[in-house]
């Protein structure tokens, strides 16, 4: 199953029968994180972001199911409109609205397995904490104004009093760093 | 290690995509190969998921303004004020992940650095951490104990804070914490 194209997979849920479970479950192993990626960037927030990927695959096998996914073949570009649409809805509505609640509990909610790994395993979290302490102050900074606090250059500048296109050159080299530092060992010197 | 992606996008242009520092065309061209490319994707992720963890993630030392930060954040934290030679029992607080061990009346008015060494009650070396952040003025080295660091270390622990200067060390204070409440104990 896992070596079958993203259109098979839509091809056996759409058809429902034996494969189907398993073809759902690939495929939301192949797209939750995708979504999940698209929702970091567009709402800004890892939780929005694992909102947004999950509604994502339940409007999408739900799609799938009824048969209204005119073209499988290309199941990535439907799935990206998806993400497209739910982060819409999401932004204007700053949270779940009623009627997107009201009208999702109208179908009965798929079945949908746990979130995939992160790519470094369960113990990320760990590791990740620990390659930060190597970073510099400066570093460890523009890191957590970037993704915790979600501000972009020109504000991260203005608080740190340097140019934009500085806080960029730390966050690259500091995202560098953690990666490398995760790839390899991630443990303490 | 994952597979480059065959469509040329740069480190840099993932984390910018991240970050939000990317064109509207330049965004869009991205998200695209997000959801075509599989290699693409999976480069993607690891980006995303440094960028996504970096929020949740907390260096073992810290300093003051970090704690000031996360406090603001509203972490729930247990703060643990230690002076040097001190034995105690420490726990983390109900729900929270965070028990912050105050590492306190140093003399680093004139240290060029810090490190900080972790070892087993025994003296068995357990990590070590070089130049970590201090509070000059305080006499203070912050250390954030994570819960899940149970995982990796023994409940009793014993720091080395160790001055640097020039071509100088010295261990200058020990503390030694029982994490009471690592594996459940």
């Amino acid at each position: 199953m896992e070596h079958s194209s993203d259109a098979d997979l839509a091809r056996n849920v759409q058809t429902g029968g034996a494969q189907a479970d398993f073809a759902e479950a690939e495929i939301c192993r192949r797209f939750w994180q995708r979504a999940r990626l698209y929702g970091l960037r567009h709402l800004r927030g890892v939780t929005e972001a694992e909102d947004l990927a999950q509604r994502v695959m339940e409007v999408t096998l739900r799609a799938l199911r009824s048969g209204r996914v005119d073209d499988v073949e290309r199941l990535d570009r439907y799935v990206l409109g998806v993400c497209r649409n739910v982060a819409h809805e999401l932004r204007r509505s700053g949270q779940r609205t009623k009627q997107t609640a009201q009208r999702l509990a109208r179908e009965p909610a798929p079945e949908m397995g746990p979130p995939p790994e992160p790519p470094w395993g369960t113990e990320s979290l760990e590791r990740l904490a620990l390659c930060l302490y190597r970073l510099s102050q400066r570093e460890q900074r523009v890191v957590q104004m970037s993704f915790y606090e979600w501000e972009t250059s020109a504000q991260i500048a203005e608080r740190l009093g340097v140019e934009p296109g500085n806080v960029r050159v730390v966050r690259h080299r500091a995202l560098r760093k953690l990666r490398e530092c995760m790839d390899h060992s991630g443990g303490p010197t | 290690m994952t597979t480059p992606c065959p469509h040329g996008v740069s480190p840099e242009s993932w984390i910018d995509f991240f970050a939000g520092d990317l064109d509207e065309e330049t965004g869009q061209r991205l998200e695209e190969l997000l959801f075509e490319c599989p290699q693409c994707a999976a480069e993607a992720e690891r980006w995303g998921a440094i960028a996504g963890s970096s929020a949740e993630a907390i260096p073992p030392v810290i300093a003051t303004d970090t704690l000031r930060a996360l406090q603001t954040r509203g972490e729930t934290i247990t703060e643990n004020a230690m002076q040097p030679g001190e034995s105690r029992r420490a726990f983390f607080p109900d729900g929270g992940r965070l028990l912050i061990h105050r590492l306190q009346g140093l003399d680093l008015g004139s240290a060029d650095s810090v490190n900080l060494a972790l070892s087993t009650s025994e003296g068995a070396p357990l990590a070590r951490f070089e130049d970590v952040p201090f509070d000059r003025d305080a006499g203070e080295v912050i250390v954030a104990c994570q819960r899940h660091f149970g995982e990796s270390f023994p409940p009793e622990i014993r720091f080395e804070v160790e001055r640097c200067r020039v071509d100088q060390r010295e261990v200058v204070a020990e503390y030694q914490v029982d994490h009471a409440d690592w594996h459940g104990s």
